[in-house]
Formats: structure tokens, sequence, C-alpha cells
């Protein structure tokens, strides 16, 4: 098991198996999901049917985050043991929740025009959000911006460390200051306050993204795996000549 | 209560069309770089 | 061998913590320092409060939240809105000419963009609202509703309102 962290050709194998199975069950989820949030889903009392932009947005929102994590824990872990592993899922990563991001963002800012009255405010929630799509951004940068690959691999790294400091912000932002965006509806299992028949799409709707985010993942994966193969081939060319 | 139709459309059709795109760009970048690695394997 | 090899991953890892810790730390401090900027609006209590601090002057640009006080709103024939924003400790009242969004509604929430103005018999507003002179109100140049943490279909809504009603 140990071995499939470290060694990449393992988990690329794994990978080209699992890939087809992660793209049905997303397929699948999604297709329910899409059903669920548009047919199944009672109206809000207050937003009416803006609140089926809530099934999009919410799930974006925590994938953008988990994402970040995600990055961010498989950096700590390239940087420290020097996993080609870690260092690629965390290459491949990084698009993703780019998009994830841009799309948390997007519909929010849709979903606030006819409900706050705004596309946009600079609140702790918001701000932070962006600040995010920012981290984002500067990963992907700092890894393109060296000859050295791996210099580039090191900085980046570094900086979605950094950038972790950033998602407790986030996600308490909307108790500890004042914000136009509302606090959080589900951090308390025992009774959340989002009505069950809402609950539901959202949670498919969440799953599809995950398993979206696997599928891609993997695919990303496979090709930054071949990309360093290339470059690395690339530096040993360089020296011998 | 108001109808938010275009609203909805408008955050479904960004969110899918992204999306949409990143796995086309993905599958791109992947045939690119084994493309790539076939030259390498073919000069070298 | 392998020792060097766990000194080396050690200290990586500190390094890291330590990092970590200095721009949390850091982080932590600039907050705290702005920890009035990074509010996106006050409570009435909290201007009443600020203005008696002299910290909020006649004029100054604030953002004030707080909830639409139920059966305050009035519209006039200029197409003036006046409303009452509320904490349940203390209230301002404020004045709007534009357009509403839709979750605007009495007893929902509200966030008010615009200036505190001292009332010096130049304003006039509805009798209801009583507004000595020398009292401040609130010139509203945006409305901004904010909504809730609470989603439920209107027929859920409409049977927590009756179980309301009831024990009351």
């Amino acid at each position: 098991m140990k071995n499939i962290f470290i060694n990449p050709g393992q988990l690329n194998k794994l990978s080209e198996f699992l890939s087809p199975w992660l793209a049905i069950i997303s397929f699948i989820f999604l297709i329910f999901g899409l059903w669920l949030s548009f047919f199944y889903s009672p109206i809000d009392y207050q937003q009416g049917n803006a609140v089926r932009i809530l099934y999009i947005h919410a799930p974006s929102a925590w994938l953008s985050m988990l994402i970040y994590s995600f990055l961010a824990i498989n950096s700590f872990f390239g940087l420290v043991f020097g996993h080609v592993t870690a260092f690629t899922l965390a290459r491949a990563a990084a698009p993703i929740g780019l998009t994830f991001t841009a799309i948390c963002l997007v519909t929010g800012s849709v979903w606030g025009k006819p409900m706050w009255g705004t596309w946009w405010v600079w609140d702790a929630r918001l701000t932070s959000v962006l600040v995010l799509f920012f981290f984002y951004i500067g990963y992907i940068i700092f890894l393109k911006s060296f000859s050295d690959f791996t210099k580039g691999e090191k900085f980046s790294s570094i900086l979605s460390i950094i950038g972790i400091v950033n998602l407790p912000i986030i996600k308490f932002s909307v108790d500890y200051w004042n914000t136009l965006h509302q606090p959080a509806s589900i951090s308390k299992f025992s009774s959340p306050s989002i009505h069950i028949d809402m609950l539901i799409p959202l949670i498919v709707m969440f799953l599809s993204f995950l398993f979206l985010f696997l599928y891609i993942l993997i695919l990303r994966f496979q090709a930054e795996l071949i990309i360093r193969k290339i470059n690395i081939n690339n530096m040993k060319f360089y020296k011998d000549s | 209560m108001k109808d938010y139709s275009i609203y909805i459309l408008a955050a479904y059709s960004f969110c899918f069309l992204s999306l949409i795109l990143l796995i086309f760009l993905s599958k791109i970048y992947l045939s690119k770089s084994e493309k790539k690695l076939n030259e390498i394997d073919k000069n070298g | 061998m392998k020792s060097i090899k766990m000194v080396r991953r050690r200290k990586k890892i500190y390094r890291i913590i330590s990092l970590l810790l200095i721009i949390s730390i850091s982080l932590f401090l600039i907050i705290y320092a702005l920890r009035d900027n990074v509010i996106f609006f006050y409570s009435p209590s909290e201007v009443r409060e600020k203005v008696a601090k002299k910290e909020i002057i006649d004029g100054s640009l604030i953002r004030l939240g707080g909830l639409v006080q139920e059966n305050s709103f009035l519209r006039n024939n200029k197409s003036q809105i006046f409303f009452v924003i509320t904490d349940y400790k203390k209230e301002i009242s404020v004045v709007y000419s534009g357009i509403l969004p839709d979750l605007f509604e009495e007893g929902q929430g509200v966030i008010a963009e615009g200036f505190l103005r001292i009332n010096e018999n130049s304003m006039k507003f509805p009798e209801k609202f009583s507004l000595k002179k020398n009292d401040f109100y609130f010139e509203a140049q945006t409305i901004l509703a904010k909504h809730d943490e609470n989603y439920m279909p209107p027929e859920v809504a409409d049977a927590l309102e009756m179980e309301m009603n009831d024990n009351d």
C-alpha cells in the first residue's frame, strides 16, 4: 500500500483502471443530481427558484477548499519526503481547484445580483474566497516560471503551504465578522437549517463533483507524469551535451 | 414569487461549460504529452 | 546514511511548521489590528456607541445592518422609502430612494450603505417615525438584502409560522 504513494508508476496503472469507473459514477450522480435540483427540489420560501443555484454553488465552494487542502498536503509531502507522486498530484489538482473556485465565485455572483441586490461586495467571505482564487493562480504561475522545473515545484509548494492559513479564514469568516454572506447551513449535523428536500440534491451534486474531480485529477496526473519524464529526459540531454 | 430562470440558466451554463472545457483541455494535454514522448522515444 | 536523511526531513518539517506559525501569527495580528475594517457593517447599537465616542460623525459614509422593523416600511408619493433598521436593542430610521432587492421584506435582514445625518429639520420623516430634532437618521445610497442560512419550501415556512403564532 505504501508503495502506491511513493511509486508513481503504480498509481498510474491504477488510474488507468479507475478512470472510466470514476467518469461513469460521476455522470450517474450528475444526471440524478440535475434531476433532483430541477424537478424534485421545492422552491424556497424567500428565494423562489433561485435556490437551485445553490446546488452548484455550495458543492463547488466545498470542493475548492477540499482541493486546496489536497494540494497543500501533497506539497508538504513532496517537500519533506521528495515523493514524485505527491508533487505530480499537486500539479494535477491545481487547475481543477482553480476552475471550481471560479465556478463558486461566478455562480455566487449570479445568485447575489437578484437576492442581495449586488454582484459583488468586499465582505470577509467573498474577499477570502477571491484570495483563494489568487493562491491557485499564484501556484500555477510559480510552477511555470522556472526553467528548472524542480525549483518551480519547490517554490510553488511553499506558496501553497502558506496559503493554507486562508482556509480557516474562509470557513469562519461568516461567524467572526459581520458579513453580507450568510453563515453555513449545514454546520450542525443534528438539525441543519436546510430542508431535507434541498439537502439531498446538494449532497448528490457534491458527490458528482467530487468524482468528477477525481476523474480529471487522474487524467491530469497521467499527463503530468509524462511531462515530468520528458523534462527529466531534456535535463539529461543538456547535461550530456 | 419572481422567476429567476435567466440567472439559473446563466449559473448552470457557466458551471458546466467551464467543467467541459477543463475536461477537454486535460484530454488534449494528455494526448499531446503522449505524442511528445513517442517522438522522443523514436529519436533517442 | 539513513539517519542523515531523517535529520534532513525533520529539519524540513520544522522549517515548514515555523513558517506556518510565523505567517499565522502575523496574519492574526494584522486581522486583529484591522478588526474594525474587516467588519462589513455596523449594527444600530454599534453606530450609536460610535457616535457617542465621536468615531462616526454627521456625514460619515458607513454600512448599517440589522433587521427591517415590522410595520415600519412606508413609501411616500415622491417614491421615497422609509423604514427602521433594528437589532432589537437600538433602532435607526432610514430614508432611501431607489430599487429594493427582491429579498427585502419586513422582519428580514438588510444592509444599508450611505451617510449618517443629524436631523436639523431639513428632513421630513413621516409622522409615525417620531424622529426628534438633532437625533440622527440614515440616508441610504444602496440597499442590500441579507439572506439568512435557512432554506425551506414555502409550505414548511407557513407551517412554522403557524406554529409560532400558536405558541404566542
